[in-house]
């Protein structure tokens, strides 16, 4: 199943991957930030905010943006 | 009310889709294809008066003439160059009018109050107010400079705001710990939010925004927090929290706690440059508690002073009396040796050993 992903964390980045079918949105976030909490991020399916448990669906589009960003003087 | 929200939002789509067009032909149109073309008219005369100079067998025009070529030719490699790299990048890819329609109403939900400004040729998206650590910095506002990003100039593509400025003690033009001058110190979010401007994703490039908004880095500010209230000293400029600032009342500026001290007489505290210096034991002391020696005019602090002199000024009055003293004995003791002259009598030493006792004969 494909579908569009934008990673809003690290350098940032959008693109279509292929992911397995019926995938709760728990469980794509678990695979692509194995180390970030769900509550830290603002995660949206189609621009809307989802559920934990819904089931992505092909050629949906999934954004994750952290909730907190630390800004820094570039030295 | 709805049908507000139905004109507003195609509107301000229209308007970010033309600026859409326009960097879409800046990147189309590179400069580096008029520069080539513009030196192949200087190239062929140089090659005209080459030949020239050769079938007429001038050697020192044939010599000029050749580094003319070589000049122009060295020249269109280097344009022809420049052309090819801009050729090769690829132009972003413009987003469709559904894909910024789309953007525009997630940014109308989340933030409510998305707007074009036609002057600025920005679209720009207020957000909530924000307090960090306890401080009210009130709401920013968010504008994303299309033009900026058609020329690509990313240190111009986001300003923010302050539209209920609070800002820090130090500088008015600090009204977030990480925006200075209207100009965010994205930090962590630079790349992302950097991408997401290149491809058009307006929606996450204010929610990046936001999220460098709602955030403190206290390792990186341009003011911190803990002293965003503080005062700066008049003497150092360090800048110190409302607690540790002392306020000197006799120049009435604000100093930190190690430029602001006390009289060591009176215990009066004031800045150090309203405090003058004791010039025999060094130490800080107020105008009041500064007096002079009344015998060589010194000023001394009245720790100092005794009877009214600095102690070296004591000492010397002290020795003069001993030696009055002495001559005052001396004349006595030279008239009691005609009458005794075995007499015992008492005599005051030079070094103000008073009880030091002498023969007259020895004194003699």
């Amino acid at each position: 199943m494909r579908i569009l992903f934008i990673n809003n964390d690290g350098a940032g980045f959008a693109d279509h991957i292929e992911i397995e079918s019926n995938m709760p949105v728990a469980k794509f976030f678990a695979q692509k930030l194995p180390h970030g909490r769900p509550e830290d991020y603002l995660i949206r399916v189609n621009r809307q905010p989802v559920s934990r448990d819904q089931i992505l669906r092909e050629g949906d589009r999934v954004t994750i943006t952290p909730r907190k960003i630390e800004g820094a003087i570039v030295s | 009310m709805s049908t507000h929200r139905n004109t507003r939002i195609p509107r301000i789509t229209s308007r970010v889709c033309e600026n859409l067009q326009r960097r879409s032909r800046f990147f189309g149109r590179p400069d580096s294809l008029p520069q080539l073309l513009d030196l192949i008219p200087e190239i062929q005369c140089a090659a005209a008066r080459y030949r020239m100079s050769q079938n007429r067998g001038w050697s020192a025009a044939q010599e000029h003439s050749r580094r003319e070529v070589l000049q122009s030719a060295t020249r269109f490699e280097q344009a022809a160059s420049r052309l090819v790299v801009d050729l090769r990048t690829q132009p972003p890819k413009v987003p469709s009018y559904r894909d910024v329609y789309d953007d525009i109403l997630e940014i109308n939900a989340e933030f409510g109050n998305v707007r074009f400004d036609r002057d600025a040729n920005a679209l720009c998206v207020q957000t909530e107010p924000i307090t960090l650590d306890h401080i009210e910095l009130g709401r920013f506002e968010m504008q994303l400079h299309l033009g900026a990003i058609a020329a690509n100039d990313e240190s111009t593509w986001l300003r923010v705001v302050a539209l209920d400025p609070n800002p820090c003690a130090v500088d008015e033009l600090i009204v977030h710990p990480h925006v200075n001058d209207e100009r965010v110190c994205l930090g962590d979010a630079a790349g992302p939010l950097q991408t997401a401007a290149r491809q058009g994703r307006f929606a996450d490039v204010f929610q990046i925004a936001a999220a460098v908004l709602r955030t403190y880095n206290t390792g990186s500010p341009y003011c911190a927090l803990d002293i965003w209230h503080g005062r700066t000293c008049e003497d150092c400029g360090a800048v110190s929290h409302d607690d540790n600032s002392y306020f000197c009342e006799h120049c009435e500026q604000h100093f930190c706690d190690e430029c602001y001290s006390g009289c060591v007489v009176c215990n009066e505290s004031s800045c150090a440059s309203c405090l003058a210096s004791c010039e025999m034991c060094d130490e800080r002391v107020c105008c009041g508690c500064l007096q002079s020696c009344s015998h060589c005019g010194e000023s001394a602090c009245a720790l100092c002073l005794e009877e009214e002199l600095c102690p070296s000024c004591l000492e010397e009055v002290n020795e003069e009396e001993i030696e009055d003293d002495e001559e005052e004995i001396q004349d006595h003791s030279i008239n009691q040796q005609i009458g005794s002259p075995r007499e015992r009598i008492h005599v005051p030493s030079p070094r103000n050993t008073p009880t030091a006792t002498e023969t007259l004969s020895s004194v003699v």
